[in-house]
């Protein structure tokens, strides 16, 4: 979609709930998506996915269009979720989304899913690695590395300058390396 | 080990991609309907300030009824065949005794048949684990409710169980691929890991006489196994009705 379509359709999203509708089909798989890989839990992955949506949707009248893609906002909101359910309100997280949603967490959709990513193996052992980061290493290595974003376009979503973004990716990533060394150590012993 | 190795990795290993596609209908009809229950302030707080805006919205408003009352007086009926399964749902799950038997427990899956001779067989099961099985006739444009059963799992017909094996358990898996959950799990690769017989006790309202009936019935219970998850589904062969009764991680027969 161009930005400028996309900018009209915001607009409308804010007091048309099949605009909304649209801006979420543009959107789920992008976000679920993000949400998946930086939780490697399909379980975790519904519950924030569900909750970015509900906020967007309760905040949209607030968003202001600066020609930066809609999506921007989204990942925004999903890297507040995320740090949210992980560090305050898991279990309010998760009770809050199954009364809003009213679905069954085992339903056979999700048992087939949890398995999907099970197969993923050499990414579960470097996710792993970097579960253990500060979550300001895990949002841009995610977002440079799983998104495949460029700078400007993390700076944008962090809201922060490119240089800052570049000093965390390098860091980030000097620190992953000494826990997938160790990983790896721990592992031949 | 150096950063370029890791930044090599990063870049290049696979990443899981799953798509939840019910789930994701699920949660955009759910974000929908809430956001549909705002929009009537919004619209109003917006253009109702305006002494033109006003007159016009009035005018249009108008226009907009007359227009509504010719689809549905003159167009719709012709098109309404459409919407009859929609409607028996709707009916079925208002019933005082649908929703007295669902004990203030939501619906968990709502399944519907047409068992032909203009009937339609409405199947509720909620989050509790209760089954309720409605009756509907549909003459015309009336929807009539005629039978209301409730299903009592009662347990193993033989002390110990006894495996449902041979042509009886291909029969049987043969009706649970009728359902779409038990056919993608067999299509993913689950496997058939036990198949008991149950009894069910069917205690069944008959709305037109008010007589009350109760049958014992043979039904099985089929566990799928998919790694370490088990998936369990009630059958009725002799109806071919599949009931999703869920997943669970452990290894204990419900």
């Amino acid at each position: 979609m161009l930005l400028e379509q996309e900018g009209k359709l915001v607009e409308r999203a804010k007091y048309s709930a099949e605009a909304f509708g649209e801006l979420y089909d543009c959107y789920f798989k992008m976000i679920f998506g993000y949400v998946l890989r930086r939780s490697a839990d399909i379980d975790i992955a519904k519950d924030i996915t569900s909750a970015v949506f509900l906020k967007a949707m309760k905040n949209i009248k607030k968003f202001k269009w600066h020609g930066v893609p809609f999506s921007h906002w989204l990942y925004r909101i999903a890297n507040n979720e995320i740090i949210d359910y992980h560090k305050k309100r898991k279990r309010e997280i998760n009770v809050e989304m199954e009364s809003f949603l009213a679905v069954d967490n085992n339903d056979y959709e999700t048992v087939i899913g949890r398995n999907e990513v099970r197969k993923y193996d050499e990414y579960l052992d470097l996710h792993s690695a970097i579960s253990k980061l500060p979550p300001k290493y895990q949002e841009v290595i995610a977002l440079r590395y799983f998104e495949d974003l460029n700078i400007d376009a993390i700076a944008e979503i962090l809201q922060k300058p490119e240089g800052t973004v570049k000093s965390l990716i390098h860091r980030g990533v000097n620190q992953l390396r000494e826990l997938v060394r160790s990983q790896e150590l721990n592992n031949v012993q | 080990m150096f950063n370029n190795e890791i930044i090599e990795r990063l870049e290049n290993v696979a990443v899981p991609e799953v798509t939840l596609d019910r789930y994701r209908q699920h949660l955009r009809d759910t974000l929908i309907k809430q956001y549909a229950g705002t929009e009537d302030t919004r619209f109003q707080t917006s253009l109702f300030r305006s002494p033109v805006w006003k007159t016009a919205f009035i005018t249009s408003a108008a226009w907009v009824m007359i227009v509504i009352a010719v689809i549905f007086g003159f167009v719709m009926p012709a098109f309404q065949s459409n919407s009859v399964e929609a409607r028996v749902i709707e009916k079925v799950m208002a019933m005082p005794e649908i929703r007295s038997l669902l004990a203030g427990d939501e619906s968990r899956n709502i399944s519907l048949t047409d068992v032909g001779d203009n009937q339609l067989e409405i199947l509720v099961e909620s989050h509790g684990g209760r089954i309720i099985i409605a009756r509907v006739n549909i003459f015309d444009e009336d929807i009539q409710i005629s039978k209301i059963s409730y299903v009592v799992l009662m347990g193993s017909i033989y002390e110990p169980e006894v495996d449902i094996i041979g042509d009886e358990l291909e029969r049987l898996i043969q009706t649970g691929k009728t359902d779409p959950a038990f056919r993608n799990l067999i299509d993913n690769g689950a496997e058939v890991v036990k198949a008991v017989a149950v009894v069910c006790l069917i205690i069944t309202r008959d709305l037109d006489n008010g007589k009350v009936e109760d049958t014992r019935e043979n039904w099985a219970m089929v566990t799928l196994k998919l790694q370490d998850e088990n998936c369990y589904f009630l059958v009725d062969p002799a109806n071919s009705r599949v009931i999703d009764r869920g997943c669970r991680t452990n290894t204990l027969q419900r």
